[in-house]
């Protein structure tokens, strides 16, 4: 789950952003919506530890990642945040396996490989395990990139736009299908985007002004 | 750490083209090296088991360093024959400041190894010791090397003919007299395993009966004039028997001093230079010359191998640094996902101590095949054996500075890696 309060951040000489407090429970689904330049992209990299923020607390999981700094962040954020970005990017000399373990390679863990293969054949991609991610379709690597945000069963699940460059009816496919994963692993969902189409599905919203 | 060590020969063998390119130039730079380290210590190797405590050899004018290689290394031309009346003081077994003289008379093979018309002494200078049969007495009885017995395939009681120089020519073979095997030496890892060994007289004879050939040819009324000129008696072995044939002729003697450090020893040399019609070297002299000149070849080589060095540096810095580039959104990846700054760099340094590891072992590869090649082809051309697969102690060192190189090579990129800006690079998308 997450829970923020009264979250500032402070661009070095520039813009200051002040957030509204969020609080998104286990299992449940949040919409972060606002046009560009009004500060989605800076929540995101502090709700993902990516940036500490200048002011306020991030508490994830029960942990508060603003509080965090060096290698105890990085280690938090790879076991209780899962993000999935708008591009999908990979290791590119790793297969698509692989690269879903090295999500828990990187934290220490050992890697689980019949889990990683359940997500996979969850998400419909199971023949595709040892192929390399580059010839997969953007369709199939967002699914392995939501695999691996998944699989270290994190508090939160960040998606960055996952929405905004697919059609209707796949619009809405993908939704369904990483509000029902966040779901089933337990996790709480925000989704960062300013794509409309969205709020018909998604109760919890927060319009950033 | 494991996954870094995985993730990074992942990427590696990823771009393999990239990957091959640092590699052929890092294992050449290994591999000249290594093969120059193990050229070097083998030669000097060899040179230095076959000095035997010879301080001195004397033989017909010429090259000095020619006399040493030809009498003490058996890998060129005499520089002609010395009389024997013009020796004699050195034959003398009672010379004051001599300990041993072996003669030497070359000028005959049998399947490129050496025939030596010589004395007994010549084993004890060696460390040569029988293991077959028994050492030579009669005329035309000879007593072979260990690499004789096993290329030649020679046995006790063979018999084989000669023929004349080093090189194999039918139509120099000395076709009347055979040489007949009586023994057999163990192996020493000198060259006295390469050697043929015979008495003194036993090559006169050869040449006798060459020349009556010869004159055969010319002239059917002449037959055998040469070799009747020969005392018909048996020879023994020992100078002194030399000494009562003062016209024939001898290639060198071999000579240890009773005391190298006597002022007269040192003085003989130069003696025998200034006022006979021979010529005295001493060997240490003469091979260091040799490896002063084999030195300047190989220093020039090393440099070129240095250089090969430097050059593959920058190409394995010049790779990781690019393939740094292509991969930042990567790098920033592996941070979210929970690696640490450390561990990127790691990653870098890991995949240039991969490339250098791997250049490394290719080089090893390199060198040792080349040197066996060139191995077989000196032991076809001068009958040295060199080992090929031997791992010199200075050949680990090679491995670490290797590594070091590798690790350079790393550093920079390693440290841009480490310091790669996740918030910057993630919002280019």
């Amino acid at each position: 789950m997450l829970q923020t309060k009264d979250l500032t951040f402070q661009y070095p000489g520039g813009h200051r952003f002040v957030f509204p407090d969020l609080k998104v429970g286990a299992k449940e689904s949040m919409l972060l919506l606002g046009r560009s330049g009004i500060g989605k992209t800076t929540l995101l990299h502090l709700l993902g530890g990516l940036m500490n923020p200048t002011a306020g607390t991030i508490l994830i999981d029960g942990g508060d990642i603003s509080q965090k700094s060096g290698r105890e962040l990085d280690r938090f954020r790879g076991r209780h945040v899962g993000i999935i970005f708008q591009q999908n990017h990979f290791i590119a000399s790793l297969n698509v396996l692989d690269n879903i373990l090295l999500a828990q390679t990187l934290i220490g863990e050992k890697p689980d490989t019949a889990r990683a293969k359940v997500l996979l054949d969850r998400l419909g991609i199971a023949a595709k395990a040892h192929q390399a991610v580059n010839n997969l379709s953007q369709g199939e690597k967002q699914r392995v990139a939501i695999a691996r945000a998944v699989i270290n069963k994190p508090g939160l699940i960040l998606a960055d736009e996952p929405t905004s460059a697919l059609d209707d009816q796949n619009c809405i496919a993908v939704y369904k299908l990483l509000e029902e994963q966040a779901r089933e692993e337990g996790s709480a969902l925000v989704i960062v985007t300013h794509d409309t189409r969205l709020k018909s599905e998604v109760n919890h919203q927060i319009t950033l002004q | 750490m494991m996954q870094f060590f995985k993730l990074a020969f992942k990427n590696l063998f990823h771009r393999p083209l990239n990957l091959a390119l640092s590699l052929i130039l890092f294992a050449l730079g290994v591999g000249l090296i290594s093969f120059l380290l193990l050229f070097n210590a083998q030669v000097k190797e060899k040179f230095e088991a076959n000095l035997a405590g010879i301080d001195l050899v004397i033989g017909a004018k010429g090259s000095p360093l020619q006399l040493i290689l030809c009498n003490m290394y058996h890998i060129d031309n005499p520089t002609g024959n010395i009389k024997i009346k013009d020796a004699k003081a050195f034959l003398n077994p009672r010379h004051p400041l001599l300990k041993k003289s072996v003669p030497l008379s070359l000028g005959d093979n049998y399947r490129s190894f050496r025939i030596v018309g010589t004395n007994h002494d010549i084993l004890s200078l060696y460390g040569g010791q029988i293991k077959e049969g028994s050492l030579w007495k009669k005329d035309l009885e000879v007593t072979i090397g260990a690499t004789v017995a096993r290329k030649a395939g020679l046995k006790i009681g063979d018999a084989f003919v000669s023929s004349h120089g080093f090189d194999e020519d039918p139509d120099l073979a000395h076709d009347h007299a055979k040489f007949k095997v009586s023994g057999i030496l163990k192996g020493t890892g000198t060259v006295l395993d390469q050697l043929i060994l015979t008495n003194t007289a036993s090559i006169w004879e050869m040449h006798a009966h060459a020349e009556a050939a010869a004159e055969d040819h010319e002239d059917h009324d002449h037959s055998h004039a040469a070799a009747d000129t020969l005392d018909p008696h048996e020879h023994d072995n020992s100078n002194l028997d030399l000494l009562a044939h003062p016209e024939e002729q001898i290639t060198s003697i071999l000579v240890q001093y009773k005391s190298a450090s006597n002022y007269q020893a040192l003085n003989m040399p130069r003696a025998i230079n200034e006022n006979t019609s021979m010529q005295a070297a001493s060997p240490a002299y003469e091979i260091n010359k040799l490896y002063d000149m084999i030195g300047t070849g190989t220093e020039t080589i090393r440099y070129i191998a240095l250089l090969i060095a430097v050059v593959s540096l920058i190409s394995i810095f010049i790779s990781l640094y690019q393939s740094m580039k292509q991969r930042k959104y990567e790098l920033a990846l592996l941070r979210v996902m929970g690696s640490s700054r450390t561990g990127l760099f790691l990653l870098i340094l890991i995949e240039g101590l991969g490339i250098a590891f791997l250049g490394w072992l290719c080089g090893m590869v390199l060198s040792h095949v080349g040197m066996s090649i060139l191995g077989n082809y000196l032991t076809e051309d001068f009958g040295y054996d060199f080992q090929a697969w031997v791992l010199l102690e200075e050949e680990w060192y090679l491995f670490f500075i290797a590594l070091a190189l590798g690790a350079v090579a790393a550093l920079v990129p390693a440290w841009k890696a480490a310091n790669t800006d996740i918030n910057q690079t993630l919002g280019e998308k």
